[in-house]
């Protein structure tokens, strides 16, 4: 059960840092590393919703994303979200 | 921002402790003390944050202010207008793709089709809408009880811009409560978390609420409100892009909401202070367009505004340099001494009145003909259904360096007994 959580775990930060990557152009972000830190603005958070939403199918609420904007935050909160719709 | 009056000493303000960025300097300090001290010593001065931002000049002349305004060549709108850019270290996300961040002649392209429709003589078919909505916002003060006209009046621009643009009622409350988060970020009532965070949820909020407008609309038939010109628009040939849409929605619903809701709790505030003038205005309907314009004068809601030089420049004695960011303070420029005549008395006759509440030159607000008619027909309902005015509590203002506005207004009103419902002043003739 905790295996599963943190293979499930490392594949969504896997997942969210490739998203920043191609989004902002930045190479191999980090888990600590933020979306807006790395160059993200409102506008480009409005696409990564967008895609999060038609790539994995998760709505992510505008405010749960502004919860916490790191690569690791996000992962936990799609993978809660996902859990949640599950 | 308080609106502070003399007795002050400005001679003795001392301006290099003072943080221009600071919004609680607008709320706690003495921001009309310091302007009449630098309009006197330092007309244009340059201020240099002690922490590394970005330095930025302040000019507080109505000459100076003006000049930055009308002369786009040299002072740009294209990297933003607002300090916040500074504040916070964010570069503008809407350069050149939202009306208020364009500089003539792309400008026009964005502007003149959104201004055939709010030309006075166009807002006039909203008089009927606006008084309803002026109605239903004070009908609940009206029962002698306490009432907090400052967030009543939150809402009242929202209403008939919400109606104008479109957008549908349910997203009205957040949507002005998002507005509000985008000018008073780090006020505590209005801050989540942070001061960036704040204006980015906002934004992103907003955008989507109206993104989501956009995609509900039919494309080949988008309506005639505002969104509805807005999806009909183009640029340099081309039908505007979502962004551009959504971009510009925002531009028009802030500068709706962050500004008229102030000038209606300065209008009970200064009545209240100023019994006398409210009994004129009450008893002399002819008085209230300069009443009015006084109110504007008084509140000027749009503290400052922002433009970027983009070549060396002389103004008041210093050298601006290409690339400086130049900040002008509306509200210094309304209480100047070389344009009005005492200029801290509140005078409902005043004539002239050359008050550059709404700017000037090409950003000139496009939304005045909206507001006056709005605010007129606020002050038309205030005087006819008020006797008395009282406050109930100190006034709180918002935390912010851009509006100088109240977040809580307690105020006691009395209602004037057996009077008629205001008359229809464009039926009396009073449209200009
Ligand atoms: C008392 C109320 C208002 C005040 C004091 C006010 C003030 C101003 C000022 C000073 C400007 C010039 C900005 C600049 O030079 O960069 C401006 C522009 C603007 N205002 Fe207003 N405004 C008010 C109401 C409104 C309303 C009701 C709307 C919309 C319905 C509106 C929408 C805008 C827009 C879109 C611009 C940009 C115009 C451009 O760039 O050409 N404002 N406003």
């Amino acid at each position: 059960m905790s295996t599963q959580t943190t293979t499930a775990g490392a594949a969504s930060q896997d997942y969210v840092a490739a998203l920043f990557a191609r989004l902002l152009n930045v190479p191999a972000p980090g888990p600590d590393d933020d979306f807006f830190v790395l160059g993200g603005t409102s506008l480009s958070a409005m696409d990564l919703i967008a895609l999060i939403e038609q790539e994995r199918g998760v709505q992510l609420p505008v405010r749960d994303f502004y919860r916490g904007t790191s690569v690791a935050e996000l992962a936990a909160t799609l993978d809660q979200l996902s859990e949640a719709s599950a | 921002m308080r609106l502070s009056t003399p007795p002050f000493a400005p001679a003795d303000t001392d301006v290099t402790d003072v943080d221009f960025l600071a919004s609680t300097y607008y709320t706690e300090g003495d921001p009309h003390a310091l302007w009449t001290h630098l309009r006197a010593h330092e007309p244009v001065h340059h201020f240099t944050p002690s922490d590394g931002r970005e330095p930025f000049w302040v000019v507080t002349r109505h000459a100076d202010v003006s000049r930055v305004l009308k002369d786009h060549s040299v002072f740009s709108s294209r990297r933003g207008t607002m300090l916040c850019i500074i504040d916070l270290s964010m570069p503008d996300i809407a350069s050149d793709q939202m009306m208020p961040d364009t500089d003539p002649p792309r400008h026009g392209q964005l502007r003149d089709p959104l201004n055939r429709v709010m030309t006075p003589r166009a807002v006039a078919a909203q008089e009927e809408t606006i008084r309803g909505i002026v109605r239903e916002m004070l009908e609940p003060a009206l029962d002698g009880e306490v009432f907090d006209l400052a967030q009543a009046a939150l809402m009242f621009p929202m209403a008939f811009t919400g109606s104008m643009m479109g957008l549908p009622r349910e997203t009205w409350d957040r949507m002005s409560r998002l507005t509000t988060m985008t000018i008073a970020y780090d006020d505590p009532e209005y801050m989540e978390k942070a001061p960036k965070p704040t204006l980015r949820q906002a934004h992103h909020e907003l955008f989507s609420f109206f993104s989501d407008e956009i995609a509900r609309r039919d494309r080949t038939d988008p309506g005639d409100d505002l969104i509805g010109i807005l999806l009909r628009m183009s640029l340099e040939g081309e039908p505007l892009t979502e962004r551009q849409i959504m971009l510009n929605c925002y531009s028009l619903l802030l500068g709706a909401n962050v500004t008229t809701p102030h000038v209606v709790s300065t209008t009970a505030l200064a009545m209240a202070e100023h019994p006398d003038q409210f009994r004129a205005i009450q008893e002399n309907p002819q008085l209230r367009g300069t009443a009015m314009e006084e109110l504007l004068r008084w509140s000027s809601p749009a503290s400052h505004f922002m433009r970027y030089a983009t070549a060396d420049v002389e103004l008041g004695g210093r050298t601006i340099r290409a690339g400086d960011p130049v900040s002008v303070w509306l509200g210094s420029a309304n209480r100047d001494e070389r344009v009005f005549k005492d200029p801290f008395t509140f005078d409902v006759a005043r004539r002239p009145n050359r008050h550059i509440a709404f700017g000037v030159g090409p950003h000139y607000c496009i939304g005045s003909g909206l507001a006056r008619l709005a605010l007129r027909l606020f002050l038309d309902e205030f005087a006819e259904r008020v006797e008395k005015v009282e406050l109930a509590g100190e006034p709180v203002h918002l935390a912010s360096n851009f509006v100088a506005g109240f977040k809580h207004l307690p105020v006691r009103l009395t209602p004037r007994a057996g009077t008629a419902p205001a008359r229809s002043f464009a039926a009396a003739g009073a449209v200009a």
